[in-house]
């Protein structure tokens, strides 16, 4: 006896559906492309902004404390208690910090004076570079500009006392040269030598990473406890930033995050209106047998055939308009991704439900009575 | 296949009377059967229950093999409807190869089918031509061509003559009822068409008035 309706059949006829009406599969391709392209680009250049800011926040030191000793207590933090929290699980690096009464120069820029400051080596650690000797000075790229140097050229730098009257030393040093908002004011214009390896210090830098810095903000005070049990005073090093601090909150409230909700809604509204024009045509296949699973394999066929393509197109021109506009790579493919597939997964599972919808009274559709 | 109603209640959503009365029929198998009627008597909406296209309020129907096994009929059937009922995008030949899909027939088999019943209907030459360029006569004639390039032992046509002059009329008859042991229910206003038929079903507001076979001489006429 005849089979009802085999599922090559019903696939065949959801293919030669996509392939006959191509003024309608044109639309569909061309509907999901533009959506697809619109969800995806939205977000990655909305995130990439977001991820942009976070790192210049983090650059500026988002994630850094300075620590300064209790002011009741007047004493002083211990170097060596600063150089070993880099071993601790979250700081990424640390260094102290001991501002002298002396001033320097280097023997090519004569009268350019500023602060010398001590600090100890963690400083190579807490910016990430490669350690040097003691035979070293520190500085801001835009004090290298002022004076004349490039990172790793050699100087006599000298020491003199802080106002100029007596020469303290003066020796070769190789410079290099730190591109960071991260240094305090105090200290960001000064020269700085990593030789302060023992005693006191006036200051502690620590760098965390991100999931640790409220607890390494709260474990700091006492752990450069000065004197005897006074809590040192731990400062962030950036107290605001435009977003309110919380980058992971603000990803989370996204309201473009939830555009694939609107793609897909707008994906299943031109798919049913397709479907509702065309219910003659199902009503037809129904008097020869197709049944429900027959008719939603025949217009998923379509909806997967025209669709697919639809995305394909939509994720590589989405990807490739928001990384020549100018958004991260990874920001950019994750992003477009998602959204992508969010929007078209949500959008098929409405595809699927308009699929299994009843056609109404097949007589109805066939006579048109509705 | 035998077809059998019993006690048949039928009315449409929102509709102030029953379309059909209580009415019971029985087709046998391979029997050719002409329902007949004046407009608004119920012919098309027995056909639709027989053929599983409407649910009756009442009563029952069934489709039952000559080994005495039930079939769902509309899985066992082909149609000829009144209304124009082709894939209008799809080209003429691929309107027909439908028909033999049905019954499993691959794509090489299913075109040959196809072409033989288009030039049943004398309308091989318009094979590839899409089906929204034909005219209503020539779509009604495409469409019985699908019907019968499928096997499916059941045929349902409403008015597939309704459209179609003399000449014509006798040869799409010829090809409707040239295949044995298939049960032809057909329903018409045309007496030469019901003429032919093995039975005929006469219907006057929703109640069958008359159930009668045709006279051998009858239908040699």
């Amino acid at each position: 006896m005849t089979a009802p309706w085999p599922t090559r059949l019903a696939m065949r006829e959801g293919l030669a559906s996509a392939l006959s009406s191509w003024g309608q599969s044109i639309m569909v391709i061309a509907a999901t492309t533009y959506l697809m392209v619109g969800i995806g680009l939205a977000n990655a250049l909305d995130v990439s902004a977001l991820a942009a800011a976070e790192r210049e926040w983090i650059d500026a030191g988002g994630y850094a404390f300075i620590v300064e000793p209790a002011s009741a207590d007047g004493g002083a933090l211990s170097v060596g208690a600063c150089e070993q929290l880099s071993a601790v699980d979250g700081i990424v690096g640390s260094f102290a910090v001991s501002i002298s009464d002396r001033a320097a120069y280097p023997s090519s820029a004569p009268g350019t004076q500023a602060t010398w400051v001590q600090v100890s080596p963690g400083i190579y650690q807490f910016f990430g570079l490669s350690a040097q000797s003691s035979a070293d000075v520190i500085v801001t790229a835009g004090i290298v500009d002022d004076i004349g140097l490039t990172d790793g050229e050699y100087t006599v730098m000298t020491v003199t006392s802080y106002d100029g009257t007596g020469t303290v030393r003066s020796a070769p040093v190789s410079v290099t040269t730190v591109d960071s908002p991260v240094l305090g004011d105090a200290i960001a214009g000064a020269y700085l030598s990593p030789e302060l390896v023992s005693g006191d210090a006036q200051q502690c830098y620590v760098l965390t990473d991100a999931p640790h810095v409220d607890t390494i903000g709260a474990y700091l005070a006492a752990a450069l406890a000065t004197g005897s049990t006074a809590p040192a005073v731990v400062q962030p090093r950036l107290s605001a930033n435009t977003y309110g601090l919380d980058f992971a909150t603000v990803y989370g409230e996204r309201v473009l995050g939830w555009a694939w909700t609107a793609g897909s809604l707008a994906l299943v509204a031109l798919w049913g209106a397709l479907q509702f024009g065309r219910r003659t045509r199902m009503a037809i296949y129904a008097t020869f047998g197709a049944h429900s699973r027959a008719r939603l394999t025949m217009q998923l066929t379509e909806w997967v055939t025209l669709t697919g393509i639809g995305v394909v197109w939509g994720w590589a021109i989405g990807v490739t308009l928001a990384i020549g506009l100018g958004a991260d790579i990874r920001i950019a493919l994750a992003q477009v991704t998602m959204q992508i597939v969010a929007a078209w997964g949500a959008a098929s599972i409405g595809a699927v439900l308009w699929g299994l919808s009843p056609v109404g009274t097949l007589l109805d559709a066939l006579k048109d009575r509705n | 296949m035998r077809l059998t109603a019993g006690d048949l209640v039928f009315r449409y959503p929102g509709g102030d009377h029953d379309v059909l009365a209580g009415l019971s029929c029985d087709i046998p198998s391979g029997a050719s059967v002409a329902i007949v009627g004046p407009s608004g008597s119920g012919k098309t909406t027995l056909l639709s229950l027989l053929g599983g296209l409407l649910r009756p309020q009442q009563g029952a129907f069934e489709c039952v093999d000559v080994d005495g096994s039930r079939h769902v009929p509309r899985d066992v059937s082909t149609w000829v409807l009144q209304t124009v009922s082709l894939l209008p995008e799809r080209s003429v030949i691929d309107n027909v190869c439908l028909g033999a899909y049905l019954d499993g027939a691959d794509t090489a088999i299913a075109r040959d089918r196809a072409h033989a019943r288009l030039s049943d209907m004398g309308l091989a030459d318009r094979a590839q031509e899409p089906a929204r360029v034909l005219s209503g006569g020539e779509a009604q004639r495409v469409a019985i061509a699908r019907a019968l390039a499928s096997d499916r032992p059941v045929l349902f046509a409403d008015e597939p003559t309704g459209q179609l002059d003399a000449v014509t009329t006798d040869r799409v008859l010829d090809a409707m009822f040239a295949a044995a042991n298939r049960t032809v229910v057909l329903v018409t206003h045309d007496g030469s068409a019901a003429s032919r038929c093995d039975l005929v079903l006469r219907l006057t507001d929703g109640v069958l008035v008359a159930d009668a076979p045709i006279a051998p001489q009858e239908r040699a006429r």
